[in-house]
Parts: structure tokens; C-alpha cells; sequence
């Protein structure tokens, strides 16, 4: 599989195997379209939806990681390509998979990437009112900051 | 409410009135998360809380007497919390099942979630436990009895601040 | 029997005996009266919805014709609590967002970890995760079977099922010392060995819960009042459940026979005998039936595995502090509710940099506005309850 798919895109991809799993890195510009081959090519045929989550990657952007499965052939792809921090875009994958609707919602109110083409990105998990992106590493959790928890040492400390 | 909060009644009185109140307490299921589970299992056969008077089966808050709180309360679902205790017709109790929302839990340190129900609302009696047993609540209850069985409604209605109950909280 | 008079737009008809003439309206806009839909809140609080999943409908008389689920009132943000916990806290807060099966949700980090260290399981540890995982799957689905006829009026099936969970949590309680929460796994392996008679007891356990299973069938899915509001009800085409990643019993039900043990094994799943039901039409009915099934095959996977078990350690020597090295991985699971599957990200240190989790009622419930467009208020219930979802399994 790893093989098909570079000969399909070369160098727009970086493909990589990491404890059994392919993940294919992708510039944010060719995000589209690799989601489109691991759709709609016969070989690939990732039909199933798993998730598409963001992993905060410091001073490189946020990346974004879209997981997908073939029940036919029973392989698993995940496509991960990284946005700048301020204004990271990407196209909406909602139209091939209808599962993407409420998990790009979900990493555009954690994590602040925008979705271009998705009809609805409004709050799903958190309430109206809530300001900032907290799963990015700069939100800090006050709990935590207004006291150092007594359970932080290990056994024996 | 008038007559009940002004004058202190004559202990007959009080006596089967609160013997009336306690019970039949009818038992609004504000069941949240884990902790209700656990609520669930407590009023079906294995330890019955039926047997204790209380009624799990009130239609809506304006028919409860007992507000049980099981589960973890965020930040969105505050709001809702606050007019459904607003809803309850007095005199009111609420019992606070479960270390999330007794004080936030597992959860203490979570950007979502608030501190313990008693942000917002009072509570009577606090049942700690992650989830608590079946039998910790039963003791909730029966203490929160004993309780409705010896108060006066006057210093209830006059705020007159009464600790709340821990359940397991040393003799 | 009544005679049609086409009238353009709608069709007017008379009842034989000549009393009182309808309309029927096949186009909206024809009708003379006016009309407007009405938006219906159901929720966050309702006996109905298993705990606080808020769906606005927008209906048009009976019909509905849009739903949205608003979910986030259960979201205490465990990805981000896991940043900051180290693997064995994880574990212990990681049993609480499907928090009706809690062994299966550790499994899953407990895997996840070890796979990252490449540590190697004992033997014995593996095997009794396993038995615990199934005992653990057959107390969720008891959930289910009790809750979802309640939700269709009928009362008694809470009863027995509860019945039924409080003898397996009495098996739960007497090897880990709790209830609903367990915390056994470890990374690594277990927190401490069976206890003496656990295993007798766990032997004992299985035909009783045959002979119950057998009460179930009888009892629920031969009533007719059952079969009427759940047959043909709410029909999930096999190909829209895979675009929206719905999974478990659901997707079972649609006839995809797609079961983690089965198409990835991890631990000793491959070395038993069970089967993977699979329904035909995808609606309600099946949906529910789906999870005696599971039930029966999870009893055969139990009953297999309470020969196999080696005598041996049940955990590994860890260093004092537990660090995954860099990298990410996953790992699958098939939880009772679905496909529960792990992504973490480490940097080298002793919590994890990015803990994801996918869980299966997030994605069943998104296909919640596919499933209810066009269904009748009372059906809504029958087909939100056949969804099996648990709310901290959405919103974590």
C-alpha cells in the first residue's frame, strides 16, 4: 500500500511506518486530494471513517491527523499534514467522509484550524461563551497553576 | 409558605409532619454520569431505596421533593441545574452523590468542569465516592431522614445555616 | 373503503358511508392551511436520553424533519487531563468516559503503552485481561438490554438485567475490589492476581447467564409490541454507517461483520472460537438483537478461556518511572459499545504529549441527523435509544 501510493502522488507525500501504522505526511495544499485517492481508489478504498484529530506541534503549527480504514481490505492510512498556528486552513474532507462533520468541528474548537467548506463550524463540546483553544499547550489549566498538586511525586519521593 | 415559616409549631405537630415529609420523599433522578448508574442500581431489587420511601419515579422537578445529584456537572450544563433546583416546589433536599460533584473529582483540574454541584446549588447531604456504593447512598438517605425527622421548618426557610452531612465522615 | 377524486395537488376522498370528506395533501405547498414547523427541544434532562445529550428537532406536525444532537454537556476534556497525567493515572481516569465498561477502556491504554515499550505480557496476565474484557462486555450490554425496552415502555427487562449485573459485579468486586470503576490493568500487565475461588465462581456464572439470555429473547424480542415499534424502524444502510465510522453493534446490524478481535487481534483473540453476528436490515430490531448475540458469543469466548489460563506472573517489573519512548502509535479495541481506538503522541516523558481517543458513540451519534430525518416523534426514542450510546462516550 505504501508502495501504491507513492507511485500515485511521489514526492507530495512523506510516507513513514511507525509500530505497524502508515502515516503519509502531506503539504496542507495537497490535503485534498490524497483524501480523494484514499477514498476513491480501488486499491485503497478507505471507506470507513475513523477520526481526524490535531496534535499540537509547537513551533511547526498545529498538526492535523485524518485516520481512515478499508473494511474490505482491512488496512488503516493516516494522513497528516501540519498548519501554521495563526490562520491554519484546510478543505473540509465532509463530503467524502460524513464522520468528518463533527471531528473537524471538534479540532477546529480545540485547536483553532479552520475547515474551508464546511457549512457549519460552530462550538460542538464546549459551552458559547467559552474563549481560547484548550487543547493547544499554551492554555494552561488554572487548577494546576494556582497550586502544585500534592499527588505529583512519585513512590518513594 | 406563611404560618409554616413564622411560628415555631408545637412538637405533635412537627412530629407527623415531618414523620409525613420523610417518608415520602419523592426523588428527582438528576442522573449525570457514572454516579447514576450506580443511583440505578440502588433502586433496583438488590438494594432497594423504594423500601425507604423514597420514589424514584417523580415526573418532573415540580413533583420532587429530592433533588439527587449523580455525576459530573460542567459548565454547560450549569445553567440547566440551577433552573431545575429552581423548579422544585419547597421544602427541597438534594443529595450529592459522587466525589464529582460533591468537588469536581477525578476531574478537578478539567477546563469544563465545575468544582463540586454546591457552586450552585445547596446541598444536604454529601456522599462521598468514586462511584460510592449502593449501601453509601441507603446511609445518605436515612441520615438526610433523620435529619428531615428532627428539623424545624422555621430555621430551615430563616437560613438558619445547618452543616451538611457527610456520609462516612468519622462517628 | 373510500373512492379517490383526484383534485390537482391533493387528493380529496369520501368515506363509503358518505360521512365527511378529507384532504390528502401529497404537496406542502398546496396546502390552504397555513403551517409551520415547529422546533421541539428534547433535552439535556429527560428520562429518555441516557443522560444529558440535548437534540433539537424541528418537526412538521409528527415528522421530523431535521434533528441536531448538541452534545457537549458531559465534556471533561480528558484528552487534555491526560496531558498531564502520568500512564498509570491515565489508566485510572480512563475507565470513566464509557463508564459501563471499565476494563475495556484500560485495555486499550494499558495496550498502547506496552505496544510503544515493546513490553512483553505475561502469559497469564493476557488471558485473564481477556476474560475480564468479555465480563466486562456482557455488563454493558445488560445495560442496554434492561434500559432499551424501558425506553418502549416495557419495565420488567430493567429488573432482571439489573438482576444479572449485580452477580457479575459481584464476580468484578471480589478479584479488583470494585464495582463500576476497576483500574485493574496496569502497563504491563494486571494489578494483582485472581483471588482464590474467583475462577469457580466466574465457571458458574456462565450457564446461569446462559439460561437468562434465553429469558431475554423470550421475553423482549418476541413481544409483539417490541417487534411493532422496533421492526423496520431506523435503518442504517451498511455504506452511510462506514462514511460516518459508526461501529460495534450498529454497524453489525447493518451487515458489516467488522470486529476489531476479529480483523486485528490483539491479545489472545485469535486463539478462540467465536463468530461475528452480523443483522440483515440494519434497523432497530436488529440492532438490539445484535447484542444477545454479542452476549452468546462473549459466553463462548469466556468459557474458552477459563481453560486456558497458565499458571505464571501476572505482571512485569516496571522501572520506577514509566516513560514511552518518542513516536506515536495506535491501537484498536473493539469496545462493547464500538471501535474504541488510542492515537498517542510522546515526546520521551513520563505523560504522554497528545492522548487521543476515539470513541464509538462519538461517531454513532453523528449519524443521528441521517437516522431521524423523516421519522415520527415516537419512533424518534425507539431509534435514539437503539443507538446504544453512552453520553461520556461522546463528549470524553
Amino acid at each position: 500500500m505504501r508502495d501504491h501510493l507513492v507511485a500515485e502522488l511521489s514526492d507530495a507525500v512523506e510516507p513513514e511506518v511507525s509500530y505497524g501504522l502508515l502515516t503519509v505526511t502531506v503539504d496542507p495544499g495537497d490535503w485534498r486530494r490524497v483524501a480523494e485517492l484514499a477514498r476513491h481508489d480501488p486499491e485503497l478504498a478507505c471507506n470507513f471513517f475513523e477520526f481526524l484529530c490535531g496534535v499540537d506541534e509547537e513551533a511547526a503549527g498545529i498538526g492535523v491527523v485524518l485516520h481512515v480504514y478499508s473494511t474490505s481490505h482491512h488496512h488503516h492510512l493516516q494522513v497528516r499534514s501540519v498548519v501554521p498556528r495563526d490562520g491554519g486552513r484546510l478543505p473540509t474532507v465532509r463530503d467524502l467522509w460524513a464522520g468528518a462533520d463533527w471531528h473537524e468541528r471538534e479540532t477546529w474548537e480545540l485547536f483553532g484550524v479552520v475547515f474551508d467548506g464546511h457549512p457549519n463550524l460552530a462550538k460542538l463540546l464546549l459551552p458559547e461563551e467559552f474563549e481560547g483553544f484548550p487543547l493547544r499547550k499554551e492554555f494552561a489549566l488554572l487548577a494546576r497553576e494556582a497550586k502544585p498538586w500534592p499527588g505529583a511525586k512519585e513512590p518513594g519521593e | 409558605m406563611g404560618l409554616v415559616d413564622s411560628v415555631e409549631m408545637p412538637q405533635p405537630i412537627k412530629f407527623v409532619f415531618n414523620w409525613g415529609r420523610k417518608y415520602s420523599l419523592w426523588v428527582f433522578n438528576f442522573g449525570l454520569a457514572c454516579c447514576a448508574i450506580e443511583f440505578i442500581a440502588t433502586s433496583m431489587a438488590r438494594h432497594d431505596f423504594i423500601r425507604l420511601g423514597v420514589i424514584p419515579f417523580a415526573h418532573g422537578p415540580r413533583q420532587a421533593d429530592l433533588l439527587v445529584v449523580s455525576g459530573t456537572l460542567t459548565d454547560k450544563m450549569a445553567p440547566a441545574i440551577q433552573r431545575l433546583y429552581a423548579e422544585m416546589p419547597e421544602p427541597k433536599y438534594v443529595i450529592s452523590f459522587g466525589s464529582c460533584s460533591n468537588c469536581g473529582g477525578p476531574y478537578w483540574d478539567s477546563y469544563s468542569v465545575t468544582k463540586g454541584v454546591d457552586q450552585i446549588i445547596p446541598v444536604d447531604v454529601y456522599v462521598p465516592g468514586c462511584p460510592p456504593r449502593p449501601e453509601a447512598l441507603l446511609h445518605g438517605i436515612m441520615k438526610l431522614q433523620e435529619r428531615i425527622g428532627s428539623e424545624s421548618l422555621k430555621q430551615r426557610y430563616a437560613r438558619g445555616e445547618l452543616e451538611p452531612i457527610v456520609v462516612g465522615a468519622g462517628a | 373503503m373510500a373512492s379517490e377524486l383526484d383534485r390537482g395537488g391533493g387528493a380529496a376522498f369520501q368515506a363509503a358511508d358518505g360521512t365527511g370528506v378529507g384532504i390528502i395533501v401529497r404537496d406542502k405547498a398546496d396546502r390552504e392551511l397555513h403551517t409551520q414547523d415547529m422546533t421541539l427541544n428534547v433535552g439535556p434532562q429527560h428520562p429518555a436520553t441516557h443522560g444529558v445529550l440535548r437534540v433539537i428537532v424541528t418537526l412538521d406536525g409528527e415528522m421530523i424533519e431535521d434533528a441536531q444532537p448538541v452534545i457537549g454537556y458531559m465534556h471533561r476534556s480528558f484528552e487534555k487531563l491526560a496531558e498531564y497525567r502520568d500512564y498509570r493515572q491515565i489508566i485510572a481516569l480512563v475507565n470513566r468516559h464509557d463508564w459501563v465498561s471499565s476494563i475495556c477502556n484500560e485495555l486499550g491504554v494499558a495496550l498502547i503503552v506496552e505496544k510503544q515499550m515493546d513490553l512483553e505480557v505475561p502469559e497469564r496476565a493476557t488471558w485473564i485481561r481477556m476474560l475480564m474484557a468479555e465480563w466486562t462486555r456482557i455488563l454493558n450490554h445488560l445495560m442496554f438490554v434492561g434500559s432499551y425496552p424501558l425506553e418502549l415502555g416495557a419495565i420488567t427487562p430493567m429488573f432482571y438485567a439489573f438482576r444479572e449485573r449485580e452477580e457479575i459485579q459481584a464476580l468484578m468486586e471480589w478479584i479488583t475490589g470494585g464495582r463500576l470503576h476497576l483500574t485493574y490493568c496496569r502497563v504491563g500487565g494486571l494489578k494483582q492476581d485472581l483471588p482464590r475461588g474467583a475462577l469457580q465462581l466466574s465457571r458458574s456464572l456462565v450457564p446461569r447467564m446462559r439460561e437468562r439470555l434465553e429469558e431475554y429473547e423470550d421475553l423482549v424480542l418476541g413481544n409483539d409490541i417490541f417487534i411493532a415499534r422496533t421492526k423496520g424502524i431506523g435503518v442504517l444502510p451498511a455504506d452511510v454507517a462506514c462514511s460516518y465510522g459508526v461501529s460495534g453493534a450498529l454497524l453489525q446490524a447493518a451487515g458489516v461483520p467488522e470486529d476489531a478481535r476479529r480483523t486485528e487481534p490483539y491479545l489472545f483473540y485469535d486463539q478462540v472460537d467465536f463468530d461475528v453476528p452480523t443483522g440483515r436490515n440494519g434497523d432497530c430490531y436488529d440492532r438490539f438483537s445484535m447484542l444477545l448475540a454479542r452476549m452468546r458469543e462473549s459466553l463462548r469466548i469466556i468459557e474458552q478461556v477459563h481453560d486456558r489460563i497458565p499458571p505464571g506472573p501476572v505482571n512485569v517489573r516496571l522501572p520506577k518511572v514509566v516513560r514511552a519512548p518518542e513516536g506515536h502509535a495506535y491501537v484498536r479495541c473493539e469496545n462493547p459499545l464500538g471501535q474504541l481506538s488510542y492515537y498517542m503522541v510522546s515526546h520521551g516523558e513520563k505523560t504522554p504529549w497528545r492522548f487521543k481517543m476515539r470513541t464509538p458513540s462519538f461517531n454513532n451519534i453523528s449519524s443521528l441527523p441521517y437516522l431521524l430525518k423523516g421519522t415520527l416523534v415516537p419512533d424518534m426514542i425507539a431509534v435514539m435509544g437503539s443507538m446504544f450510546f453512552i453520553v461520556g462516550d461522546i463528549d470524553r
